[in-house]
């Protein structure tokens, strides 16, 4: 008995001094965060704002492996182009096997609505995309991931990058000598690095290019429009000409549908912007996200339409929509003269690809096979299948790019001389972006939640910001 | 001979079946959650499960310093602070009086047990529409001219919380105080009352003495109960609660669901240190008072 006691005396006093060597560091709360915040930036790699970075000249060479073996890609659905890819693959080197592991095989089900079938889909429970990112997050943390991984699902890659879960395909990248600036478009993958230079995602599509495209009919009835040479625009400056354009139009049922879609899409914006991902804190710049709320209330006035209007039977026009998926169709109604589009250009000077409609992948570090993982992503944006009839989007090669757009303009009736122009449209839009910021689903949740509380009227501007750092903040630090 | 065989055997069996039976059991426990929880202590050292870099007590160190660890270890030893010995002394209470019903008492025990067995979704959902902005309570302070706050994100929740803690767990403590007072032999109130004891002095010396087992027992379990109220709350508040009712299991829950596994195990081995801690102080101080009990 005394033994018993005894030894029960032992463990509670190595269970107090656990707690108590734990206990002792709560009153050094500044330290932390100073050797945090001296942590030189080229240490700090994430996955938000990327700038152009110098390339410097790969010190080791880069010897193409024997092109036999065995890798896996993880993609969320079946894709009819990337299988073709890799039968193409395969028939090139026959001792290579790719396996492709595709969370959703299935077809969407078109929901009912009052009897009708409406536009929308949705996935079976067990099926959905956070469903295939709880199972990707398990095998990437668990080491089981395949040895390619599509990045573009709204992973939180800044977190990944910080646990080193995604290989810097950099080196890579730099010693394929086919991959330049005449034949691909090198500043996608620049937008894609991040601070440092590292790249952790190889695009493949790079078509999701944001455009305000200006109502050409509204343009005329108002002669208010953007400048002529005009070819960036912003965010401010789309507003107030949509404004001058809804308050000097003489048709009743003008609607400034995306304006506050705009606004929406800056608040979240600058909500996943403002979070350092190494310290966890998150630093909103307040004044501007007022300034947001602001406009986004005033833009109610802008949102009236006649007595007895249906806005989902009854036509109407808007100054400018957003357009997510440019390429062809936004070309050629620009060259129709139905629109005016412009590239859109954020308030950080970048002009950005969206992260709608993306497609990157990137080499897991856990992978054996990084070397053969690489060929066959540098054969995914190789020519050969980029120019493949069923590729998604126009890629970042330039041919596969005009054949991606000359193929549809052509099919659609188009004469060849007519789709060299959208070409040479598409290209121009293309050519112009500078960065990319991949984005965290649960961060974009989290904003565009908080920002709905604000629209229900729950919230007041001030509630709505003190509410957002905070929900914010619980997320980075728990 | 044959009989003091026998009886050895019967003494053997008697001692080996309890232990066998309990094997399987511990050995399903052992597999499915022992082994596994001190294997995930080796996150608790890391820096992150990818790497594995290790990093000493840095873990444990960074969680005393993380305002939502913090925040919810605090509000919960405040839901607890309350919420339990309010529990316990209603609880005890209610078994006093039902006590006294005889037959009766135990009818309406097997009543107030409902609550518990209600899921919790269902009681939500009433609750909510009690204590809402725009609820019933509200509604009818409003009736008299009054303007009900914000029960569900202000300083109210956590009374709130502790109410439906309460409501919830009120039959179950009862029925085992119900229980404890049955133990309690009748003659001790008789010779109390013979040596001229008060009302308030036989409940004092006999009633509370001889409950001091029961009292521990109820006690645990209300210790182990008080967790469950994450369910109530997180179905109530979501995934962003407000303030005063950010419970530790919040800190747990979404940290395994942002996959900073290291904090995770972190958080839950100070959890685990503490509970054990509890229960075994509880335990201890039990053992001595049962013993002055028995003399």
């Amino acid at each position: 008995m005394s033994q018993c006691l005894k030894g029960n005396k032992i463990m509670l006093i190595f269970v107090l001094l656990i707690l108590l060597i734990s206990m002792s560091a709560c009153n050094s709360l500044s330290i932390e965060s100073e050797d945090v915040a001296e942590i030189p930036e080229q240490e700090t790699e994430t996955a938000d704002t990327q700038k152009d970075m110098d390339i410097s000249e790969p010190e080791e060479i880069y010897v193409q492996p024997e092109m036999s073996g065995e890798i896996s890609v993880n993609v969320y659905e079946y894709s009819e182009w990337l299988e073709t890819a890799v039968l193409m693959f395969v028939e090139k080197y026959p001792d290579m096997k790719v396996n492709i592991h595709s969370f959703y095989n299935g077809t969407d089900v078109l929901v009912t609505e009052g009897g009708g079938v409406s536009s929308m889909s949705s996935r079976p429970a067990g099926q959905t995309r956070e469903d295939y990112i709880a199972q990707l997050n398990t095998q990437l943390l668990s080491g089981k991931a395949d040895d390619i991984v599509i990045t573009s699902t709204g992973l939180p890659l800044g977190r990944y990058v910080k646990m080193g879960i995604f290989a810097d395909i950099s080196f890579y990248l730099e010693s394929a000598e086919e991959i330049n600036e005449m034949d691909y478009f090198m500043n996608i993958f620049d937008a894609y690095r991040t601070k440092s230079g590292a790249l952790y995602q190889l695009p493949i599509s790079a078509t999701a290019i944001p455009l305000v495209c200006f109502d050409k009919e509204l343009m005329d009835n108002t002669g208010i429009g953007p400048a002529e040479d005009a070819v960036l625009i912003t965010w401010r400056e789309a507003l107030d000409i949509g404004k001058e354009m809804y308050d000097a139009s003489t048709l009743m049922n003008t609607f400034m549908e995306d304006a506050r879609a705009i606004v929406g899409n800056l608040f979240t914006k600058a909500a996943v912007a403002s979070i350092d991902y190494d310290t966890g804190k998150v630093e909103i710049d307040q004044e501007r996200m007022l300034q947001l709320l602001s406009v986004f209330e005033e833009l109610e006035d802008y949102q009236t339409l006649p007595e007895g209007f249906d806005l989902f039977q009854d036509k109407y026009n808007k100054p400018y929509g957003i357009n997510y998926q440019p390429d062809t169709e936004a070309a050629m109604h620009a060259l129709n003269g139905y629109e005016v589009p412009l590239q859109w250009k954020y308030d950080d000077g970048e002009v950005y690809l969206s992260p709608y409609y993306a497609l990157d992948f990137g080499i897991t570090n856990q992978s054996k096979n990084k070397e053969l993982a690489w060929e066959f992503l540098r054969y995914l944006i190789s020519e050969e299948v980029q120019t493949l009839p069923s590729c998604p989007h126009a890629g970042v090669s330039k041919k596969g790019l005009q054949a991606r757009v000359e193929g549809r303009v052509i099919t659609g009736g188009g004469s060849a001389e007519y789709a060299q122009k959208v070409v040479a449209m598409v290209d121009g839009w293309v050519s112009q972006i500078t960065a990319y910021r991949a984005e965290d689903t649960d961060l974009i949740q989290i904003s565009e939640g908080t920002l709905e509380e604000f629209i229900d009227g729950s919230l007041t501007t001030e509630e709505t910001i003190d509410k957002l750092i905070n929900r914010l903040e619980q997320y980075m630090n728990e | 001979m044959p009989n003091v065989s026998r009886k050895r055997h019967h003494r053997q069996y008697a001692k080996a079946f309890p232990v066998f039976a309990l094997s399987i059991s511990l050995f399903g426990f052992s597999i499915f959650y022992l082994i596994p929880f001190a294997i995930s202590l080796v996150y608790a050292f890391v820096e992150n499960p990818v790497q594995m870099n290790f990093v000493g007590f840095r873990n444990f160190i960074e969680l005393f310093q993380n305002k939502f660890f913090i925040l919810g270890f605090k509000n919960t030893f405040i839901f607890m602070a309350f919420a339990i010995p309010l529990s316990m002394i209603s609880s005890l209470l209610l078994a006093l009086a039902l006590k006294r019903l005889g037959r009766m008492g135990n009818l309406f025990s097997v009543i107030f047990l409902i609550p518990l067995v209600l899921p919790s979704a269902t009681t939500v959902q009433f609750w909510m529409g009690i204590f809402a902005d725009k609820g019933v309570l509200n509604g009818f302070l409003h009736r008299f001219g009054l303007e009900g706050p914000s029960w569900l994100a202000g300083s109210y929740t956590m009374g709130v919380m502790i109410f439906i803690y309460i409501w919830k767990n009120l039959g179950y403590n009862t029925v085992l105080f119900l229980a404890g007072l049955h133990t309690i032999p009748e003659v001790y109130y008789s010779c109390a009352s013979i040596f001229g004891a008060s009302r308030w002095q036989r409940f004092s010396h006999v009633t509370l003495v001889y409950l001091t087992p029961t009292f521990f027992l109820v006690f645990i379990m209300s210790f182990v109960n008080s967790f469950k109220i994450f369910r109530e709350v997180y179905l109530m508040q979501g995934e962003f609660p407000h303030e005063s009712v950010y419970l530790l299991q919040y800190f747990v829950n979404n940290t395994l669901l942002s996959l900073n596994y290291h904090r995770l195990v972190s958080a839950v081995y100070v959890l685990t240190l503490v509970i054990v801690l509890v229960v075994v102080i509880a335990f201890k101080f039990e053992d001595r008072f049962s013993e002055n009990l028995s003399d």
